[in-house]
């Protein structure tokens, strides 16, 4: 059993208890409520029962003396105490039966005899039957018999406070064990809540262990039913984190397999110039050294850009306008185009506001730079802006090789190499351009040109900003 | 020695060819997948130095192809992955070696006259006969007055003889370790070696025959 210091106010533990507990105490109070109340009805039948039994007794005791006393005439003068009806020794005894009992009995309206308890007297009822009577002490319960041959009206009662004292005596004698039971139930109820509940902690020092390195789903035998939604939503987070691990590794994987290449030439070549004699080669060949270097920088760069772009959920509220960056793109790259021999055409007029500016140029920069790298000498690279239904296109067309149908899936993974990829192309610039337009909830779409010559056409779309949505 | 070397990566792979021309080998570059298979089936190469992420068909598949057609020819996997599973898959694909970027110049190359040497079943890179020694590995020269210097082109000649000493080398296969693909071949390049070697080394070591080539005999 457990140990533990007992829960917070707040804890499962605490509220399960005083619910269950609160439904007890009802239970018991309804059950000591149904079994008083029950007494009270069998008490007051039975107690009734002996007293149509006692009218009916007496009446037959006295029915002789009765008409005695009748026929003697001097009815009215007969003192009930003084009776002779019943003996010294029998008038005692009843008596000393109960002070809490009483008879009365009647003949043609008058009293005959009487106890000397009682209620104040009287008239009797026509009927039989029972009645309450309120004395100056105490209420009387009264059966009256009426035996209209002989019109004689036998009464007897009894005080009511004597059934009470019965019933509660009955009441208390059932209440003890109860309130016995409510501590007893509730040290079980909390054991056995707490011996529930273990299965659940143990769950949770079962996820407190894990770590990163292990991942692999919670199995669902081991648990009761009701925590198999938590296992599962559990296990669900865990392949969420694993599949995200995985990729930070592949990312890592795949940028160190990048990463070396380069640096394996950088390497080679600075071996290469401290075994090389000649100057002018010596010159030559660490002008190429340098052009590594920079290669591996740009590279690193575009991984870099690209790790940030993954790791991002959403992008800077701020606005920007794919018009300026594609056009600041375009002044960034025209040296580059010029020296591959390549031309640049722009068209779009208008204000293009859209979302973060840093990744729309991001997107221009790269799908213009990837068009210029793949155009053979003296062709166009055509830049075209639209809109429409509140989204911002921008079309990037080249003259290049192009990428066959089923390539063009693939080329969005990083650092896919296409059979043309050019020299300085590391692979990672359509990808980039997909993660930033994933990040601006836009759309990527590599096809053919419309004119059917050959090359590619790179078509992005952008949702239109919508002020206070930026999302 | 004419070797083949398979890297998409043109920095990468002019500087290999530099350095391996400098360490006396022929070198052919093929940048794709396909051309380095079509390549080793078009030249008996006495290596290959093969890279693992090649455009249009991997490294790998290229490897398993060459493979296929039952050619031994010793290839040194030449690759950035370096996950111990990865290499697994490299050597039980067929490769002889495996070395990953970026590596050291000296080892590669002691790595490829290692691969050379269990190729042609030597011990050593220390080759002699006839009172001349050669040491492949130091690109050396000597007889019993001493180191002998000799020119690049006369060094190759008188290596592939004595690798394959006893035997005749046909003029065609001294110019195939001598130019690569792009060289044009000088029609009497091959003479003006084996007479250069015969001046400087004796008129005795190098044996003609018309129509088989040249040998260096085996000692009696």
């Amino acid at each position: 059993m457990t140990r533990r210091p007992l829960a917070r106010s707040t804890s499962l533990l605490a509220a399960l208890f005083g619910r269950i507990g609160l439904l007890f105490l009802l239970i018991v109070l309804a059950v000591g409520s149904i079994a008083f109340f029950t007494a009270q009805k069998r008490i007051n039948e039975i107690y009734d029962g002996q007293l149509i039994i006692g009218a009916n007794v007496l009446r037959a005791l006295v029915d002789e003396e009765v008409s005695e006393a009748a026929e003697a005439k001097n009815l009215s003068e007969l003192s009930v105490e003084d009776s002779a009806i019943l003996s010294p020794d029998e008038r005692q005894a009843f008596d000393a039966y109960a002070d809490w009992r009483m008879f009365r009995i009647w003949r043609d309206g008058r009293l005959v005899m009487r106890s000397d308890t009682g209620p104040p007297l009287v008239a009797p009822p026509v009927q039989s039957g029972f009645s309450e009577i309120a004395g100056p002490k105490h209420r009387w319960r009264v059966y009256s018999l009426r035996v209209a041959r002989q019109n004689v009206v036998v009464q007897v009662g009894e005080r009511s406070g004597i059934r009470l004292v019965l019933v509660q005596g009955i009441a208390l004698g059932l209440a003890l064990p109860l309130l016995l039971l409510i501590p007893t139930a509730g040290v079980l109820i909390w054991l056995s809540l707490s011996d529930g509940l273990q299965a659940l902690r143990t769950l949770i020092a079962e996820i407190g262990r894990r770590t990163l390195r292990d991942l692999s789903p919670l199995p669902l035998e081991p648990w009761p039913r009701d925590l198999h939604p938590l296992v599962r939503s559990i296990n669900r987070l865990f392949e969420r984190i694993d599949r995200s691990l995985q990729h930070e590794r592949r990312f890592l994987d795949d940028a160190a397999h990048q990463l070396r290449t380069p640096l394996a030439a950088v390497k080679l070549q600075t071996q290469l110039i401290a075994g090389e004699a000649d100057p002018a080669e010596r010159q030559a060949m660490t002008a190429q050294l340098v052009e590594s270097v920079d290669r591996a920088s740009a590279l690193t760069d575009r991984l870099l850009t690209l790790a940030r772009l993954e790791a991002s959920r959403a992008p800077s509220g701020k606005a920007g306008d794919l018009r300026e960056e594609t056009v600041a793109a375009l002044a960034d790259l025209a040296p580059v185009a010029a020296r591959r021999k390549v031309e640049l055409s722009f068209e779009g007029r208008g204000a293009f506001t859209s979302g973060d500016p840093d990744l729309l140029r991001l997107i221009a920069t790269n799908l213009v730079e990837n068009a210029i790298n793949h155009a053979p000498e003296r062709s166009e690279v055509a830049v075209r802006l639209s809109s429409a239904a509140g989204r911002h296109r921008l079309v990037v067309t080249d003259a290049g090789p192009g990428i066959p149908p089923g390539e063009r899936d693939k080329v969005l993974e990083r650092f896919h190499r296409g059979p043309a990829a050019s020299p300085s192309g590391a692979g990672l610039g359509l990808s980039i351009v997909g993660e930033a337009v994933r990040l601006l909830n836009g759309r990527l779409q590599l096809g053919e040109r419309e004119d059917g010559a050959p090359g590619l056409r790179v078509e992005v779309e952008v949702p239109e900003a919508l002020r206070g949505d930026q999302r | 020695m004419r070797l083949l070397i398979a890297e998409d990566d043109p920095m990468l792979a002019q500087g290999l060819r530099r350095a391996l021309q400098r360490a006396g080998y022929t070198v052919d570059v093929v940048g794709a997948g396909e051309d380095a298979i079509a390549a080793a089936r078009a030249n008996p190469y006495a290596l290959i130095l093969l890279d693992l992420g090649l455009p249009t068909v991997s490294g790998l598949q290229a490897l398993k192809t060459i493979r296929g057609r039952r050619d031994a020819t010793p290839v040194i996997i030449v690759t950035a992955r370096d996950r111990p599973e990865q290499k697994v898959e490299g050597l039980d694909a067929g490769a002889d070696d495996y070395v990953v970027k970026p590596f050291d110049l000296d080892e590669l190359l002691a790595r490829i006259r290692a691969q050379i040497r269990r190729r042609e079943q030597r011990t050593s890179d220390a080759l002699a006969a006839h009172g001349v020694s050669v040491d492949l590995a130091a690109r050396t020269v000597a007889n019993a007055g001493g180191p002998v210097a000799v020119t690049a082109k006369e060094f190759k000649v008188l290596a592939a003889l004595m690798r394959r000493m006893g035997q005749f080398v046909s003029k065609e296969e001294l110019e195939g370790a001598l130019y690569d693909d792009t060289a044009d071949v000088e029609s009497n390049t091959i003479e003006v070696a084996v007479y250069g070697l015969r001046r400087k080394l004796g008129p005795g070591l190098i044996v003609t025959a018309r129509g088989l080539g040249y040998t260096i005999p085996k000692e009696a």
